[in-house]
């Protein structure tokens, strides 16, 4: 193949830890990643639990930044 | 006004005109006129294009987007969007608004088309041809009118452009645009038109229905301005508000009568290129009124055309979420507003260029549709479904009609409808359309006098529905006769993996395709045309289709191939899979048993076998 393709056979988002409490629930620890809200990408530090969202910031869909992490 | 505050209940009349500044008749008014003003404009298509994809078929989106105005957090979100392809109006959200940002808010005039077919800005697949014409009102941007058609040849290698495994890239699916005029201030662009007319294999179509197209777009324009002219423009915008918070309310008031919880859903695509199954993997988080679906864990993309693009897939998760729930939301970006979908670049849900996604589009949209459904019917026994038969199931014909004089060439697109899985409340549906597409398949009369085609046969088959309390759809089997030697592409699903039951329910019979070469006259003479050669599905070593792969004795045929040669006079069998049964069989009622042998749904010994049952001798 002419173009490069994902070494491992199964991908997942990576959701980094963040050594901080839900404001809303408490749950700790909550994680940071990248979703698609209804107006478009964003990177969010988001508690895992009742799904609160504690921070977030607008990002370029990945294939126009070519940030693919 | 900030989301958070629209999530409040209403309180009355009075707090409509506190929250809005507009009184609440005025208010539904709009609401409601934006929903007959998408559906006038679906109209419009549907009466006057010459592609069956758009006059029959409904293989397109089209609506309005709103205003930009911060102070009503409003930002040329989809507002109303017609009742055709659904998987076309939930990516308007992302793939209109894209390409008016690429184009520049601030470059737009009264009476331009901007079109625009890139599938890496927010789009679908490169067949999916997007346009957007900007409304104004005194020369203030108000929204636009936009829509999402199906062309049904795009140029590239494959007539129809669908190419499973031989489109390995973007550069051979064919042209690709980047935002341009097609009407400049009212008038059509030529140079525009000529790349459909010089590099399309559909150059009478495209003449024609680029301008329905715009036609449809400025029936909108101007009954969004009748409205506009007669409530103001600030009464227009506060409608607009109040209509997207409506449906906002109704959705999470639907999502929060889910129980909390973490609902996930596996299923398998019957190959990829190399003809290797593709795993797929939906999480479905649910707290509160909030929700997020999570594809982690799915196969990377594959050559070849097996991924599809992030826009594609967050399409099927909102989709997904409609369909599951029992209650009826607009189709409009309130309903979307609860909900964060996550899609990890590289895998199939998320093609990164220049992987092609022209086939992909229809495998895995409807992929996560079906995913986060059969997810979120693990949350509750009163949502249990069985599985339907799961992909847009479609074939392809292009080639020269030599029938006449001159030969005259022809690009068709089939799509084949099928059954629904059994839920917790009664039988799957027999024949429909899968989620994503609500298409309707082209009469028999258009394919035969339009294209060297004959149906010879449409039919549910026995014993081919998933057994249960409430059993799946029975499969449709399609025979098509070709005229002339035509070129295919097939793409279809659960050849290999059959639907999956709920709640103790059986699995539906899986789908194939197979030909009888040169048969037609022996079909006509009424003689028995013996076994099929199997295209598509599970080959004993004899080559007979089989119904369990085991290794060393079976070969699976690939579903989903382009470039497939078919003679004047094969008759090609088609047959999707039978919907999963929901329920443990046993408990179906009696009667109900009877009639589906009547209908010759189920044969008397399978009534024995599967549900216990001696019928009537």
């Amino acid at each position: 193949m002419l173009f490069p393709q994902p070494q491992s056979l199964t991908i997942s988002e990576d959701r980094q830890e963040v050594d901080a409490a839900c404001g809303n629930c408490g749950a700790q620890p909550v994680f940071r990643y990248r979703v698609v809200t209804y107006r478009g990408w964003e990177r969010v530090t988001k508690c895992p639990k009742c799904l609160s969202v504690m921070a977030g910031e607008p990002l370029e869909p990945p294939v126009q930044s070519g940030q693919l992490k | 006004m900030s989301v958070s505050a629209t999530k409040d209940a209403v309180d009355g009349a009075q707090d409509i005109v506190l929250r809005y500044g507009i009184d609440l008749t005025t208010a539904e008014v709009i609401r409601h006129a934006l929903e007959h003003i998408a559906l006038q404009m679906q109209i419009k298509i549907n009466t006057a294009a010459l592609s069956p994809l758009l006059s029959e078929v409904n293989d397109f989106g089209i609506g309005l987007l709103g205003p930009r105005d911060l102070e009503r957090d409003l930002d040329f979100d989809a507002i109303a969007m017609g009742s055709a392809a659904p998987a076309h109006y939930v990516i308007n959200q992302f793939y209109a608004r894209m390409a008016i940002e690429h184009w520049g808010v601030e470059n737009f005039r009264p009476g331009d088309v901007i079109i625009y077919n890139d599938p890496y800005r927010g789009g679908s697949h490169i067949n999916d041809i997007g346009t957007v014409m900007p409304i104004f009102h005194n020369d203030k941007l108000m929204g636009f009118a936009t829509a999402i058609t199906h062309w049904l040849d795009i140029g590239g290698p494959v007539p129809t452009g669908f190419g499973p495994g031989l489109q390995r890239d973007m550069y051979a699916e064919g042209i690709r645009l980047s935002p341009r005029h097609l009407y400049k201030g009212g008038e059509l662009v030529r140079e525009t038109v000529e790349l459909f007319t010089e590099q399309t294999r559909i150059p009478d179509i495209s003449m024609n229905d680029l301008q329905v197209v715009r036609a449809a777009l400025k029936l909108g324009v101007d009954m969004v301005g009748s409205y506009i002219d007669r409530y103001g423009a600030e009464a227009y915008a506060s409608a607009v508000q109040y209509t997207l918070d409506h449906t906002e309310r109704a959705m999470r008031s639907a999502l929060a009568k889910l129980p909390d919880g973490e609902y996930s859903a596996q299923d398998y695509l019957d190959n990829n290129m190399e003809g290797e199954p593709m795993l797929l993997r939906c999480t479905v988080s649910k707290y509160g009124d909030n929700v997020e679906v999570d594809f982690s864990g799915s196969s990377r993309e594959e050559w070849g055309g097996f991924a599809c693009t992030w826009s594609d897939t967050v399409s099927g998760a909102h989709l997904g979420l409609q369909v599951a729930l029992p209650e009826s939301i607009s189709p409009n970006a309130g309903a979307y507003r609860p909900v964060h979908v996550v899609t990890p670049p590289g895998s199939c849900f998320h093609a990164l260029p220049p992987m092609s996604t022209n086939a992909g589009h229809t495998m895995f949209t409807e992929k996560a549709i079906n995913l986060v459904k059969m997810a979120v019917s693990t949350a509750d026994p009163a949502l249990a479904m069985g599985e339907h038969y799961d992909d847009v199931a479609l074939m392809s014909f292009g080639g020269l009609d030599d029938r006449g004089p001159l030969p005259v060439p022809f690009v068709h697109m089939a799509l084949f409808h099928g059954p629904f899985g059994g839920s917790a409340q009664s039988d799957g549906s027999c024949f429909g359309f899968v989620d994503g597409g609500n298409c309707l398949t082209t009469s028999v009369e258009l394919d035969e006098e339009i294209y060297p085609l004959m149906i010879l046969a449409r039919e549910f088959v026995t014993d081919t529905a998933g057994a249960g309390q409430y059993r799946g759809g029975p499969a449709t089997r399609t025979l098509i006769a070709t005229l002339c030697n035509v070129e295919s592409v097939y793409q279809l699903e659960q050849c290999r993996f059959p639907t999956q039951a709920a709640n103790g329910g059986a699995s539906g019979s899986r789908a194939f395709i197979g030909v009888h070469r040169n048969a037609l006259e022996t079909w006509a003479s009424g003689r028995s045309l013996g076994p099929e050669e199997i295209l598509a599905g599970i080959v004993d070593s004899q080559g007979h289709l089989t119904d369990a792969e085991v290794e060393g004795e079976t070969e699976f045929r690939l579903s989903k191939r382009s470039g497939v040669p078919f003679g004047a006079g094969d008759i090609i069998v088609h047959q999707v899979a039978g919907g999963g049964g929901c329920g443990d069989p046993a408990t179906r009622d009696r009667d109900a048993i009877e009639k589906d042998i009547r209908n010759g749904l189920v044969s008397a010994e399978r009534a024995l076998t599967d549900y216990g049952y001696a019928a009537n001798a």
